[in-house]
Formats: structure tokens, C-alpha cells, sequence
């Protein structure tokens, strides 16, 4: 859901092109089938994170009407907040990885002194 | 090909809730489109098939998704219910194969397969109780519980018989969860002379007691339907036959309950699906 609300921070989109750019930006590792997506939009209208915008053609696909998605305040802040607690928790493992990193090796000399 | 698996696809749609259905299964149609009209262009066959790799397990995890997240508590009992009231059917049938059969190695088998079935389908119903049947009053469900305990560990020790009343009252709860039509008590009222006759006096009052519960529990809302003063000519039709079988007619009983309870369970999935049906139907003008 936190990815859906990350494409529409951008502006309007519609099913097929939240699907696209989640799977861009994500470096083709996640791919959202339309069940997902479309679940994860009740959800997000659910929550009043998203709504609904209107219905109108997407000329870079063909002359069909799309129903559009919009960011809502709200959901500007669920996303804000999700990111201040991913990046706590990326500072989190980045201090505890820091700390348990081993020292170097003590070089070896002949005669067996170091 | 995109043509054809897009038909598919929307038809495969159906799996979902009704009301999930109505406001986004045309956009998970065209999404789907766009999906394999893109890998077509880009991999041919290939590429579609894949898209239909991911739609599929995509389709299976959020199908169990949005019918979970839309069952009410009453479509839990009804889970719950009919989980009970398989397995003490199939134990049913199971009995009467094994009474028919009765010996050597079909004993054996068949006990291993009783008890593993009857697990299986018991346990999940007894847990969806406790899970969804709020409003309906805890201790009700607790006597489900202590019945399938005791019952499966009957099974376990081997003690058939009671096993299967025990499945019979079970059968009641069960069913019991499934319509509330069901007049428990009607179809229960000759059961004292038969279990005091298997197990003796004291058993038989704890066990008349227990279903008398169960019926007090159905009657404020009994006699709406026929089927069940069906059921109980044919019980007691039954029990106008010769005391032959005091082990067997528990086992026909359950089946009696069984076949009746899901003859109503099957009316109302009919009644809930009709009008959807009749819309899909073509109308024609008279005149």
C-alpha cells in the first residue's frame, strides 16, 4: 500500500499505470497483480488515504475511459509517517550493523610475533 | 490470445465477493488487458503465460483475502457448522461401512481414516466458533467443544457407539450454527429410551439434558419450514423398527440430519444466488 501511495504522491493515475511504475521503481522486483492492487485500493479508499478522482482516456494506451486514483491530505500523511519510520529503522540497523562489524585481523609476522 | 485471456480472466472474477466485484472488477479486467496485451508485444505466448502465472496465485491470495475480510459473523457459524456437519456425516458413512464390514484389516484402516477425518473437519469448525460465533452466548459454544473433545477421544478409544451420539449432538450444534430453522429438540425426543438402553439411566438423563439445551436453544425459532417435520416422520419411522440396531441408528440419524441440513443449506445459497442469476439470463419481450 505504501508503494501505491508513493506513485500517487506524483499525481492521478489509473490501475494499469500504479502497476507500471510500482514495478519501475521497484526495479522489476515487485510485480502488483491487479488482485493486489485493486484490494489494496478498497483498503486505502477504506482508510480515506486515497480517493477516487474521475474517469477519462489515458492517450499514451488506447481511447478507453480509466477510472483515476488521487492522494488524499490524509494519505500524504500516512505516507510521510511510513517513511519517517522506515528511516529510523534503516538508521536503527545501519548503527547496530556498525557496531557488530569485526575488527580488522591482526596482521601476522614470521617467528610468530604480531 | 490477449482477447481470450482477458475473457477468462473476467470470467474468473466471479470468485470474488459480490460487492468487491461490482465496484472494481471492470478495472481488474482492463488492468489484466493491459498486462498481457504489454507481454505480448514484448514476448509473445511466452509473456502472456506468465502474466497468467502471477494473475493466478495473484488471483487465489487476494480471492481468500477480500472473502475474509468480508465474512460476517454469521458466515462464520456457517463455516464453522458445515465443517462439523461433514465430518459427522462422513463418520457416518464410515460407521456403517465398518458395521457392514466389521472386522481384520478394514477395522483398522477405517478407524485411522474415521478419526483423521473427523479430526480434520471438526477442529476447524470448533475453532471458527470460538472465533465468529460472538452474540450467541460462550458457554453454547464451550459445549461444542467439550462434545468434540470427548468425542474424538471416544474415537480414539475405540468406543464407536458413543462416539456417534456424542457425533449426533455434535451434528445438532453444528447444523444448529448453520440455520437457526433447525427444531433440534423434534428430532431428539426419543433419544433418552435409546441411550439409556446402550449406556444406562444416569448417561442417558447427562445426555438428554445436554440436548435439551440444544433444543431450547432452537425452538424460539423452529417450525419454519417443512423439512424438518420431514425428518422427524422418517426418524421416528425409524425408531419404530425392531431394537436391532441401537449402535446403527445413531449412524442413520446423523446421515437423516446430514442430508436435510444440507438440502436447507443448498435453499438458501440458492435464494442468496437467484437474483444474480436471473439477471445474467436473457429478457425477451412478450408481445
Amino acid at each position: 500500500m505504501f508503494h501505491i501511495l508513493l506513485v500517487l504522491i506524483g499525481g492521478e493515475r489509473h490501475g494499469y499505470a500504479i502497476m507500471r511504475e510500482v514495478e519501475t521503481a521497484t526495479g522489476g522486483s515487485f510485480h502488483l497483480g491487479p488482485g493486489t492492487l485493486y484490494s489494496s485500493i478498497r483498503q486505502l479508499l477504506a482508510l480515506g488515504l486515497i480517493a477516487a478522482a474521475d474517469e477519462r482516456i489515458d492517450p499514451s494506451l488506447d481511447d478507453e475511459r480509466r477510472k483515476y486514483y488521487r492522494i488524499t491530505e490524509r494519505g500524504r500523511w500516512a505516507a510521510h509517517m511510513e517513511a519517517e519510520r522506515l528511516a529510523q529503522l534503516v538508521r536503527l540497523i545501519q548503527e547496530r550493523v556498525q557496531l557488530a562489524a569485526p575488527s580488522p585481523l591482526p596482521r601476522l609476522e614470521l617467528g610468530g610475533q604480531t | 490470445m490477449v482477447r481470450a485471456s482477458t475473457a477468462i480472466y473476467r470470467w474468473l472474477l466471479v470468485l470474488y465477493p459480490r460487492t468487491f466485484r461490482r465496484v472494481f472488477a471492470d478495472d481488474m479486467a482492463h488492468a489484466f488487458r493491459d498486462l498481457a496485451r504489454d507481454a505480448h508485444q514484448r514476448a509473445g505466448a511466452m509473456g502472456v503465460l506468465v502474466v497468467w502465472g502471477r494473475a493466478l496465485a495473484d488471483l487465489v491470495l487476494t480471492v481468500l483475502g477480500e472473502r475474509s475480510a468480508q465474512m460476517t459473523s454469521r458466515t462464520w457459524q456457517q463455516l464453522g457448522g458445515l465443517c462439523l456437519m461433514i465430518g459427522s456425516g462422513v463418520a457416518g458413512v464410515t460407521f456403517i461401512i465398518h458395521r457392514l464390514v466389521g472386522f481384520g484389516v478394514f477395522l483398522g484402516v477405517l478407524g485411522e481414516v474415521w478419526l483423521a477425518v473427523a479430526a480434520a473437519l471438526f477442529l476447524p469448525g470448533i475453532i471458527a466458533l470460538h472465533l465468529r460465533l460472538a452474540g450467541r452466548g460462550g458457554w453454547w459454544r464451550w459445549l461444542g467443544t467439550v462434545l468434540a473433545v470427548v468425542g474424538v477421544l471416544a474415537l480414539a478409544l475405540g468406543q464407536w457407539v458413543f462416539a456417534l451420539h456424542l457425533g449426533g449432538a455434535l451434528t445438532s450444534c453444528g447444523y444448529h450454527c448453520i440455520s437457526i430453522e433447525y427444531p433440534a429438540g423434534s428430532l431428539l425426543d426419543e433419544r433418552f429410551s435409546a441411550l439409556a438402553q446402550v449406556y444406562g439411566t444416569w448417561l442417558a438423563v447427562v445426555g438428554l439434558g445436554v440436548l435439551s439445551v440444544i433444543a431450547l436453544l432452537s425452538s424460539p425459532l423452529s417450525g419454519r419450514t417443512a423439512l424438518p417435520g420431514a425428518l422427524v416422520v422418517g426418524y421416528t419411522a425409524f425408531m419404530s423398527l425392531p431394537a436391532n440396531a441401537p449402535a446403527l441408528f445413531p449412524a442413520v440419524e446423523l446421515l437423516l440430519i446430514w442430508v436435510g441440513a444440507a438440502f436447507l443449506l443448498g435453499r438458501e445459497l440458492w435464494r442468496e444466488a437467484a437474483p444474480e442469476i436471473g439477471a445474467a439470463l436473457p429478457l425477451t419481450e412478450v408481445g
